[in-house]
């Protein structure tokens, strides 16, 4: 039996003399994050930029469109959760709904530039928990009255 | 070293390299769990694929400073298998929702490279999305762990550890016979 071709598994591998205790790593991990989270103020206004310039354009645009449009709203929730910007979660989350899960027409479009400006007024920062709690309860509502997609048999 | 544990179980400790590294493993439930303590991540070169400057920004930073020795990053598929032909990495970590090409392609291609052996390169799905069917699809297509953002510094460490211990790519890249020779 000859173990000449055999490479070191993961676990030989991180196991070496200057191994560190995972705890203090994770501490050096917690700090790191914070000096990236300063950045998310930069990010969340490039994103918010491009969701703005992008939202008139979905009325009548092919579906890829509305994909790279849903990509980047996926994005904002995921990273603003990162950064505890929770507010960001509900209207996203209503935003993601509607275009997955709703037709992709001009009213729909109309509904995803409401939430496009309710995300422009988030990001101010100035807004409380009760307000975001009502824009949220009215974009849902908006959603609402769009026709949802025909469900496909497959 | 090995003792008797419940349920007809067999544990037994095994010091890897004077208890740089302690795993535990219960062999008679027929799984091994392994609790590392202690690692040194130097040797380890990891591939972050994330189309969102924020998030692969973030991420690459925190596995920098877990001391991984080369943290490398693409925006998207084809950066990433660009990045893998020029130096396969260790593990990988990918988003799940990019554009045009989405974490869950990027993995299915990757799963099929049988011949350069990077199909068994731990890939770790991270998403914003945890539905079931999401975890489930993920994991069956070849991922071996799933990260729900938000996730904390201890959540990414516990996964970057779950597939370390997990690493078969060793016993992968030959044949069945020398499986078992190494086993």
């Amino acid at each position: 039996m000859s173990n000449a071709k055999r490479r070191p598994s993961l676990l030989e591998k991180i196991s070496g003399p200057k191994a560190v205790p995972l705890a203090a790593l994770v501490r050096r991990g917690e700090e790191a994050a914070e000096r990236v989270q300063e950045s998310f103020g930069d990010f969340l206004t490039e994103r918010i930029r491009e969701l703005t310039d992008a939202r008139y354009r979905l009325a009548g645009a092919p579906d890829a469109a509305w994909d790279q449009f849903y990509a980047l709203v996926v994005d904002l929730r995921g990273s603003a959760a990162m950064v505890s910007r929770q507010g960001f979660g509900e209207v996203c989350r209503s935003l993601e709904t509607l275009i997955k899960e709703h037709i992709r027409d001009s009213r729909s479009a109309a509904v995803v530039a409401s939430h496009v400006d309710a995300l422009v007024l988030l990001s101010s920062g100035r807004e409380g928990e009760a307000a975001v709690q009502r824009l949220a309860g009215e974009l849902a509502q908006a959603v609402a009255r769009i026709p949802r997609k025909a469900l496909r048999p497959d | 070293m090995g003792a008797q544990g419940g349920l007809g179980a067999c544990l037994s400790v095994v010091c890897n390299r004077a208890s740089w590294c302690v795993r535990v493993s219960c062999t008679g439930l027929g799984r091994e769990m392994t609790a590392v303590t202690k690692a040194d991540f130097s040797p380890l070169t990891i591939l972050v694929i994330d189309d969102s400057p924020f998030m692969q920004r973030l991420l690459a930073e925190m596995l920098a400073s877990f001391g991984v020795g080369k943290v490398l990053t693409a925006a998207g598929a084809e950066e990433a298998f660009q990045r893998m032909e020029a130096r396969a990495p260790d593990v990988i970590f990918c988003d799940w929702q990019m554009y045009p090409v989405d974490g869950l392609a990027v993995l299915r291609r990757l799963r099929q490279m049988t011949q350069s052996g990077l199909a068994y390169i731990p890939f770790v799905m991270v998403t914003g999305h945890n539905a079931n069917e999401d975890v489930t699809l993920a994991l069956g297509e070849g991922a071996d762990s799933y990260i729900v953002k938000p996730f904390s510094c201890e959540t990414l460490m516990t996964h970057l550890i779950k597939v370390i211990v997990q690493d078969k790519g060793h016993l992968a890249e030959q044949t069945p016979k020398e499986m078992w020779a190494v086993e």
